[in-house]
């Protein structure tokens, strides 16, 4: 009896709280502005996403494969080196962020976790490659290499590993002194080419189109030059693999002397 | 509040307590009993708790009137706000969300058939048993049962009640069910063949 009494009353009880609580409607345009602000989050989300698949696609495609028997026991070893993790775990934060956005949007909820990351993953796929397209990829790993000091893009890392004399690897910037060539290093270094055999043409030409790779062996503080390849740009118009390259060019030098040099023998691997 | 009001649907109800907050009362009216019902089959909340979750449910349904999408039904929007408000007054007071003996004979032997429980197997304490079984599921398991078996709203509806996909609510409610098979066989009512 009592409790038909207070359901009968019910609802004069919550109209009187209304009035005596001047309790009004929220206004449409806030649920308007907190749906937008979830998708307008969610938007940046999937670009900043995009951007790091941009930047992740110019480092697998300046991870220079064909000269991985060079610097690393195997692929495997390359490419854990070379791995951009900084930029692959931001995406999957990014999208982990995104997905939880679109979830917070009014509808939602109505999609499964696997739609919504899957769309999330193409969108912004697809994104990506646009954005390296435009050189977005590159801006960024490059603009990060000059100002983050703690930052090395794909190229100096790159560069590290082939800045190694003792090893038999080196790489810089080649000028022509008094009939000499001497490869200039990153670090301001200058190392006298002991060149023999090679193409002296090319190795002129290919040393002023930009940097070279040049793989040998330190021999009375001069460097005894048993291969060189040039810069990245001028090897996608070459044969990928180094030893074609080599061969077909005369860009090799075998000598006694490089029979022991380990990144040599390995790029003349079949 | 004339009959002409009361025959109007829940849209044009909404549009119009926008504009006058006395025509909200057609909504209370309307839905007190049926929310009563769920928050008692959801919990072992006492009448003055189960007044008090109430009361904040129209409340906040007042304020949120702007919210509702239109591409819903209100009945959906109403009992979504109904389900968060008494998990929400649940976990802030701490209280034991049981189900109570509030379901129907009529209504359990429905939902038995549908879980293909036979009607002879029904023993004397049959429905102690069985609310007793869905005490013991998971709470989004017995919330998915009852909104399925005992409100009787299909999977669209639960979805957006619950705010899952409809792919997730099918889900829940397979499993569920053979959940509280399960639990039903150890207490020896069984499923027929």
């Amino acid at each position: 009896m009592n409790n038909e009494k207070i359901q009968n009353n019910i609802e004069d009880k919550i109209l009187a709280k209304i009035s005596t609580e001047h309790i009004e409607p929220k206004a449409k345009w806030k649920f308007l502005l907190k749906n937008s602000y979830f998708w307008l989050l969610g938007l940046a989300t999937i670009i900043l996403g995009a951007l790091t698949i941009a930047v992740s696609i110019f480092v697998f495609e300046n991870i220079r494969w064909e000269l991985y028997k060079a610097t690393h026991e195997n692929l495997l070893t390359f490419l854990i080196d070379f791995i951009p993790y900084l930029w692959l775990m931001l995406f999957l934060g990014f999208v982990i962020f995104t997905q939880y956005l679109i979830k917070k949007t009014k509808h939602g909820y109505r999609y499964h976790l696997s739609i919504i990351v899957g769309s999330i993953l193409v969108i912004s796929t697809v994104l990506g490659i646009v954005f390296a397209d435009l050189g977005l990829g590159q801006d960024i790993d490059q603009g990060l290499d000059d100002n983050l000091p703690f930052y090395q893009g794909i190229k100096k890392h790159n560069d590290s590993l082939w800045n190694d004399p003792n090893k038999g690897l080196l790489t810089g910037t080649i000028s022509l002194v008094n009939n000499d060539f001497i490869l200039t290093t990153e670090d301001n270094k200058d190392w006298k080419l002991i060149t023999n055999n090679l193409n002296k043409d090319l190795v002129k030409q290919i040393g002023s189109d930009g940097d070279v790779r040049i793989v040998g062996v330190v021999k009375n503080d001069q460097f005894y030059v048993c291969g060189i390849l040039p810069d990245f740009d001028d090897l996608i118009k070459a044969p990928p693999n180094p030893k074609i390259f080599f061969e077909r060019n005369n860009m090799i030098e075998r000598s006694i002397e490089c029979e022991g040099v380990r990144p040599y023998a390995r790029l003349l691997e079949d | 509040m004339d009959n002409s009001s009361l025959d109007q649907n829940d849209v044009d109800i909404v549009n119009l307590s926008l504009k006058d907050k006395e025509s909200f009362s057609i909504i209370i009216v309307r839905y007190k009993d049926k929310l009563r019902k769920y928050i008692k089959r959801l919990t072992s909340f006492s009448d003055d708790s189960v007044d008090d979750i109430l009361q904040e449910i129209f409340i906040k349904t007042y304020i949120n009137l702007n919210d509702f999408d239109q591409s819903l039904s209100f009945s959906s929007w109403i009992y979504r706000i109904a389900h968060n408000e008494t998990i929400n007054y649940f976990r802030k007071n701490k209280k034991h969300i049981d189900a109570t003996n509030l379901i129907n004979d009529e209504d359990l032997e429905a939902f038995a058939s549908e879980i293909n429980i036979e009607k002879e197997q029904y023993k004397e304490h049959f429905n102690k048993i069985f609310t007793e079984s869905i005490n013991e599921l998971p709470e989004k398991y017995k919330s998915v049962l009852i909104l399925k078996f005992i409100e009787g709203n299909d999977y669209e509806a639960i979805s957006d009640i619950l705010q899952k996909p409809p792919g997730t609510i099918a889900t829940w409610i397979n499993r569920a069910k053979k959940e509280l098979k399960v639990i039903l066989n150890k207490k020896g009512i069984h499923e027929y063949e």
